[in-house]
């Protein structure tokens, strides 16, 4: 469904225009269009406008100007994002940080580095590591995602296992507050005594402001990386595996697995790996850090992993080698995609040891709605990705893919988990909320974005479900938001 | 089309990179191209007509991309419905026009030939006034298309003592899977009329590898221009006669040493593939097309005599993006004895020359060729070796502009020379005849 | 030690895992009717006397809170006492919230490394539990086994495995709130990635109180190091022993825990603790002798290693105060310079942070204070951040800088939406 924005008051526009220059400010409907979804295309909102500022003064006064008019808006990043997060909901103008993405200060006797929100993941680390340093989160799509976008989200990836996700390399932001403020988040040393709104921005989906300018840590790069992988005749031996491995008291940096389906697309696809198609599953564990302790380490895998019934492990310790392991994990989600039309990539996290059981219920509720699932996910950190492939030409389809998905949603809360690992609730998961979180600590989170947000104006319609915002009795904001929605043209949602 | 909007694309795209809009990126082209196939956006509005054509046709999205997406020919069919929406006018289709006639080019590029024999592009190139940057542009591409000297000064500054290569038989061309196949080489229109000394070196370092190089007479402008442009009724129309041209000869293989027009003929079997009389002939020259660096790679090139000179490659999209041909210009600039090869970060962007986009985008296609210039000079190289005309006259230009005093040049004329200065074309060798034509 | 009553008063013996009866002052009648059926354990000196109650679960104290928040009574939590923030129980305090009766261990699954456990466990306790089966929550605050968990959380207090393992806020993966005005609120999760909703749980890691208590925690453990290795260099001169320091800060390896001790007459010293596999541990040593150009003066292995450690553990106990001085880890040089003229120097050479203790038990009231107030004169000029952690004086120089109006706006918003009657702090100024 398409939504209809509003067009954007001329006094604005050309005050947009005053601080950031013609050629940076996009009003064509036509031209605005391709800014309608971002990763996740299920839902379309064309912006009011699109903007595209040079720094964080420039942010500033854009969103000053904006929000001085009651407009909402919203940051945008690579759009990447896979659960709606950078849409323009309401009508909103989509702040851009595509042009701030300098490097702007390069610390290594510190191994911290400052930049723009912009700065692409990937370049970040490829510009450190000269140096012998490199930026641990690494998201799937970190050749494309923005440090920003990571912010926002609070981005995982594979090596989070050992790593940990974004917000353990952030140590301070400086955002633009939705009134056009700015504000320094974070210290150097964690130790003001302040509450930790660092801690509390990375992840707040683009709801409490703009990072402008992101101080992140660097590591030293590991000395030696090895990575094994375990071909599987039975996909809950590979679980067991996983969970072996870290009764074995070992920490890999990434412990990953595949699933038939999965090996098969890929191996099917032009990114073929050499992975047995007959396998039931295929494991990827790997191992970094001082060169001397990786192979005992990585025997003691391999042990467990044929244990557990491998019917193959193989392992490599080349760059080149590793690569090949990974191959059919990384190319994963671009072959499923040339099998079949659409895909609905899933994220949810289980607890490690309930993997093996909620992998049978989701093939039980794959076969019941007559839905191929084809799952690849993060096993180490019980983070699910299964991947629902349907035709969306098909509406009866589409609607079992509905279903599918939300039973796939309950059984992971009722395993323990919850209902997104690493791609954000944005606007696909608002009602699954409700799932995981009391009204009270809803009403908690709101009231705590109202700080950030009083007028309602940055990111609407995101990470809350709708009965909840606006149901704070604290009076302005509230009827600030009531008019904001106001603007939601039928048939938006 | 089966786009699924990751954005995996952005950051190799160099527009994108440079601009910010993702109506600048090949995932926001392709949404307006599916918009305009959906029937929500109309062809001749000013969006879909600037994007598209500000597009500089690189295809670094293709690699990069998880889904598959031939990009490069959903351009051509996005620039052919543009066209017809819109017809282009001005420089672009005068140009278009002028590559199909073959007379009028030959003349134009002689009378190019006679102007930088003059030296006076290289001056102005060099020292008109900044506001008349693309006819200072212009002047720099066509003074850079003259055969440089470093290389010749390299093989007279090495000591006579090294001339001996440790090639096991030096002189001798080492037998190989390709000895003493029949090749064409496609003379192309550009590199015909202003960059004959590529062609000629070509000839002469395969047939140094033991090719039987024949004369494929008739052949005409591969037609990628035309293609890119969104002009495939003109390009099919060359493609047919160069396919008459080729496989008239004989040829076993052809052997293309401009990036931009091996892409065109390896994609003859798609363009014509609706055409009954020409599908097969076109799919077999799509099959036995190869760049000039693949050909010499496969052989294991002989090795000539040392060439002392530090040497950057910029890999050209139409090689390495549009044939994924990575390795084999590297390859065979390692083969070549004392040659010092730098690496040049971001080779694998494009230079900005794409075609006709210095011409027909000044302003964005000069950005990007300068950024190139600027990594070209970071190396310290002092000779910038790429494969296709566009790219060397862009970056050589480029550099001409700035005043530098590094070359750009083909790297198979590096490999002539070193093969010069080896002696390979005293003396014909045994049962390979014609070795000095040329020149 | 003036928080002497208070321990007493809501004692849990770590040591012998279990509780002494209190004989405590208060008439539990008064209390047991002010608090919705808590009972008072005991009063506290330190809070004007202010009865202490002990709520045995979640649901009593969100009625105790409840009741407070309504009535306008200003609350204060304790867990073990060990280590309140200077002044926290000072001013007018109607009534002190002992997690004392708060102390399972709810679940441990060792194969999910996950472990969810009452505010009032001791990181003692969690030590004792985790360690059979291998396992450890590797945070090492000052005073750590007498520490309760929900302390640790609500003071966010790390020790020197913050190099390698982070601070408080990076091992909690959801944790039970009750907020000033007796919500009980469910944050974060059981699983390693949460990304449902907005990072409340780093919002109440490190609040000192200001939002609610913590109730209840599941963190996240890791597998004990099969070697543990301390490496301790000694040099004559400071200077020397800072650029040491840097230089292994700077090797290319991730050390666990890096510190720097001086002041008083010892001999300067850096410690490094290596952990991991035998050979990762031997390989790193290597390394760090390399680079910085000699062999340890003293190297510990297993046990000893960890007995150094624990005894750090204890570098702030007998401190009069103690002082918390932070910039980049660069400019630990201009630092500790000024830092030692004022006391002994623990630092965390990789994180930039210093730890300055002033004086033993027994130092009066103004010699603390004027040795504070030199020590924040000393490292404003290196532009560092400086903030009195303890302190055993009613009189201690404010943190410097002081928070920015923006911070100090948001910071004030959010207290307000938990703790909507101000009863868990006093605005501050």
């Amino acid at each position: 469904m398409i939504a209809k924005a509003p067009r954007l008051s001329t006094g604005l526009a050309e005050e947009l225009v005053r601080i950031v220059g013609d050629d940076a400010v996009i009003t064509d409907p036509a031209r605005l269009m391709v800014y309608e979804s971002d990763g996740l295309t299920a839902y379309r909102y064309p912006p009011r406008a699109v903007v595209l500022p040079q720094d964080g003064d420039e942010t500033a006064r854009v969103v000053r100007a904006i929000t001085a008019e009651r407009v909402p808006f919203v940051a945008r990043g690579s759009g990447t994002g896979l659960s709606g997060g950078a849409l323009a909901v309401d009508g909103a103008v989509v702040v851009c940080t595509a042009r701030m993405n300098r490097i702007l200060e390069l610390d290594l006797h510190n191994r911290r580095a400052r930049i723009q929100p912009g700065v692409v993941n990937a370049h970040l680390t490829a510009a450190t590591q000269p140096h012998g340093l490199y930026y641990a989160p690494d998201p799937s799509s970190q050749s494309a995602c923005s440090v920003g976008g990571n912010v926002a989200e609070n981005s995982g990836g594979p090596h989070c296992l050992k790593y940990g996700v974004t917000s353990r390399y952030i140590r301070g932001l400086d955002v633009v507050l939705p009134d056009g403020s700015r504000v320094y988040l974070g210290d150097r040393g964690l130790d003001t005594g302040e509450l930790d709104l660092a801690g509390l921005f990375v992840g707040s989906e683009g709801c409490f402001g703009i990072a402008v300018e992101i101080d992140v840590e660097l590591l030293p790069l590991p000395q030696a990386t090895h990575t094994l992988l375990g071909i599987f005749e039975r996909l809950e031996d590979a679980g067991r595996a996983v969970t072996a491995i870290i009764a074995d008291g070992l920490l890999p940096a990434a412990l990953e697995i595949i699933d038939q389906a999965t090996i098969r697309a890929v191996e099917e696809s032009i990114f073929a790996a050499g992975y047995p198609t007959d396998a039931a599953a295929a494991l990827v564990v790997e191992f970094d850090g001082i060169e001397a302790g990786l192979e005992a380490e990585a025997a003691r895998a391999e042990a467990a992993c044929l244990e557990c019934g491998a019917r193959e492990v193989r392992r490599a310790t080349s760059a080149d080698a590793r690569a090949a392991l990974w191959k059919g994990r990384k190319k994963a989600f671009g072959a499923m995609g040339r099998i079949a039309p659409d895909l609905l990539v899933q994220d949810a996290t289980v607890p490690r040891t309930r993997l093996p059981d909620v992998l049978a219920e989701i093939a039980q509720i794959g076969a019941r709605y007559d839905l191929k699932v084809a799952n690849v996910f993060h096993a180490g950190d019980g983070n699910l990705h299964p991947n629902i492939l349907f035709d969306r030409r098909d509406a009866a389809e589409m609607e079992r893919v509905e279903l599918a998905s939300k039973e796939i949603m309950r059984i992971c809360v009722d395993a323990g988990g919850t209902i997104t690992g690493e791609h954000g609730v944005g606007l696909d998961k608002r009602d699954y909320m409700s799932l995981i979180h009391s009204d009270d600590t809803l009403r908690a989170m709101e009231s705590v974005r109202r700080v950030f947000d009083p007028a309602g104006l940055c990111n609407p319609g995101k990470v809350l479900p709708d009965r909840i915002r606006g149901m704070d009795p604290a009076g302005a904001g509230a009827v600030e938001a009531e008019s904001a929605r106001a603007t939601v043209p039928a048939g938006a949602a | 089309m089966s786009c699924v909007h990751c954005g995996f694309c952005l950051p190799a795209c160099p527009t994108y990179v440079r601009l910010g809009d993702e109506a600048d990126s090949p995932r926001g082209r392709l949404y307006l191209m599916r918009a305009v196939v959906e029937g929500r956006l109309d062809p001749a509005s000013d969006a879909f007509q600037t994007h598209i054509d500000r597009c500089l046709g690189c295809r670094a999205c293709e690699p990069v991309c998880p889904a598959g997406v031939e990009y490069g020919s959903l351009l051509e069919h996005a620039r052919e419905a543009a066209n017809e929406a819109r017809p282009a006018g001005g420089a672009a289709q005068a140009i278009l026009w002028l590559f199909r006639r073959r007379k009028l080019l030959f003349a134009l590029t002689a009378l190019g030939r006679l102007l930088r024999a003059t030296g006076i592009p290289a001056l102005g190139a060099r020292f008109l006034p900044a506001g008349l940057a693309r006819v200072r542009l212009g002047l720099g591409m066509l003074a850079s298309t003259r055969r440089g000297r470093a290389a010749r000064k390299a093989t007279a500054s090495a000591s006579s003592a090294d001339t001996e290569g440790p090639d096991p038989a030096p002189g001798r061309p080492k037998p190989h899977p390709l000895a003493g196949t029949r090749v064409a080489v496609l003379n192309g229109c550009v590199q015909a009329g202003l960059l004959g000394h590529v062609n000629d070196a070509t000839r002469r370092v395969l047939r140094a590898n033991g090719l039987n190089v024949v004369d494929a007479s008739g052949q005409r402008c591969c037609g990628a221009l035309h293609a890119h442009g969104g002009d495939l009724e003109g390009a099919r129309h060359l493609a047919r006669v160069n396919i008459d041209a080729m496989l008239g000869a004989g040829a076993e293989i052809i052997a293309v040493n401009a990036a931009g027009c091996g892409a065109q003929l390896k994609h003859y079997g798609e363009l014509l593939a609706d055409d009954a009389r020409y599908a097969r002939r076109a799919a077999r020259v799509t099959d036995e097309t190869r760049d000039i660096s693949e050909i010499l790679a496969a052989t294991g090139p002989r090795r000539g005599a040392p060439l002392p000179l530090s040497v950057t490659w910029d890999a050209p999209c139409h090689l390495l993006h549009a044939q994924g041909v990575s390795e084999p210009p590297l390859q065979v600039l390692r083969t070549i004895p004392e040659l010092e090869l730098n690496p040049l970060p971001r080779a694998d962007e494009c230079c900005g020359g794409a075609g006709i986009y210095g011409i027909t985008h000044p302003r964005l296609g000069g950005r990007i060729g300068a950024d190139k210039v600027e990594a070209v000079l970071g190396t310290g190289a002092s000779v910038v070796a790429t494969s296709n005309p566009g790219c060397m006259m862009q970056i050589g230009g480029g550099l001409r502009m700035k005043g530098a005093r590094v070359e750009a040049c083909h790297p198979v004329t590096l490999l002539d020379e070193s093969y010069r200065a080896a002696g390979f074309y005293d003396t014909p060798a045994r049962g390979l005849p014609g070795l000095r034509d040329g020149g | 030690m003036s928080v002497e009553a208070l321990e007493d008063a809501s004692a849990v013996r770590d040591d012998e895992g279990g509780k002494e009866p209190v004989d405590g002052e208060a008439n539990p009648g008064d209390a047991r009717a002010m608090n919705g059926g808590a009972a008072a354990v005991g009063r506290a000196t330190e809070a004007g006397g202010a009865p202490v109650v002990a709520p045995q679960t979640v649901r009593e104290l969100s009625n105790l809170m409840a009741r407070a928040s309504r009535d306008g009574r200003q609350v204060r939590f304790i867990g073990n006492a060990t280590s309140l923030p200077p002044g926290y129980l000072d001013g007018p305090v109607d009534l002190v919230v002992s997690t004392r009766a708060l102390d399972t261990v709810h679940a441990y699954d060792p194969a999910d490394l996950t472990l969810t456990a009452d505010a009032g466990v001791s990181l003692g306790q969690l030590e004792r539990v985790t360690g059979d089966q291998g396992q450890w929550l590797p945070l090492d605050p000052p005073a750590r086994a007498r520490r309760t968990l929900g302390g640790v959380l609500a003071s966010g207090a790390y020790g020197p495995l913050q190099g390698k393992f982070g601070t408080p806020r990076d091992h909690v993966l959801g944790l039970t709130l009750v907020t000033g005005d007796g919500r009980v609120l469910e944050l974060g999760g059981r699983v390693v990635k949460n990304v449902a909703g907005y990072d409340l749980v780093k919002l109440a890691v490190g609040s000192g109180g200001r939002l609610g208590i913590v109730t209840s925690a599941t963190v996240r453990l890791h597998p004990l190091p099969v070697r543990d290795v301390t490496l301790l260099y000694q040099t004559p001169r400071l200077a020397l022993t800072v650029v040491l320091a840097r230089s292994l800060a700077t090797a290319p390896v991730r050390i666990p825990a890096l510190e720097l001790l001086a002041g008083h007459g010892e001999e300067p010293t850096v410690a490094v603790r290596l952990l991991g596999s035998p050979e990762a541990v031997a390989e790193s040593e290597r390394i760090l002798n390399a680079r910085v150009g000699r062999n340890a003066s003293r190297r510990l292995e297993g046990e000893t290693s960890v007995r150094w450690f624990a005894a750090l553990e204890r570098f702030e106990d007998d401190a009069a105060a103690v002082a918390r001085v932070s910039h980049l880890p660069s400019r630990l040089g201009d630092l500790v310079e000024p830092a030692v003229e004022c006391g002994t120097v623990a630092a965390h050479v990789s994180l930039g942070v210093l730890r300055v203790a002033v004086s033993g038990p027994g130092a009066s009231a103004a010699v603390v204070s004027d040795a504070l107030t030199r020590l924040r004169d000393g490292v404003a000029q290196a532009g560092a951040t400086f903030r009195v952690s303890r302190a055993n004086t009613p009189r201690w120089p404010a943190p410097e800088p002081a928070t920015a109006p923006g911070v100090l706006a948001l910071t004030r918003g959010i207290v307000d939406s938990f703790d909507p009657a101000g009863v868990l702090s006093r605005p501050a100024s």
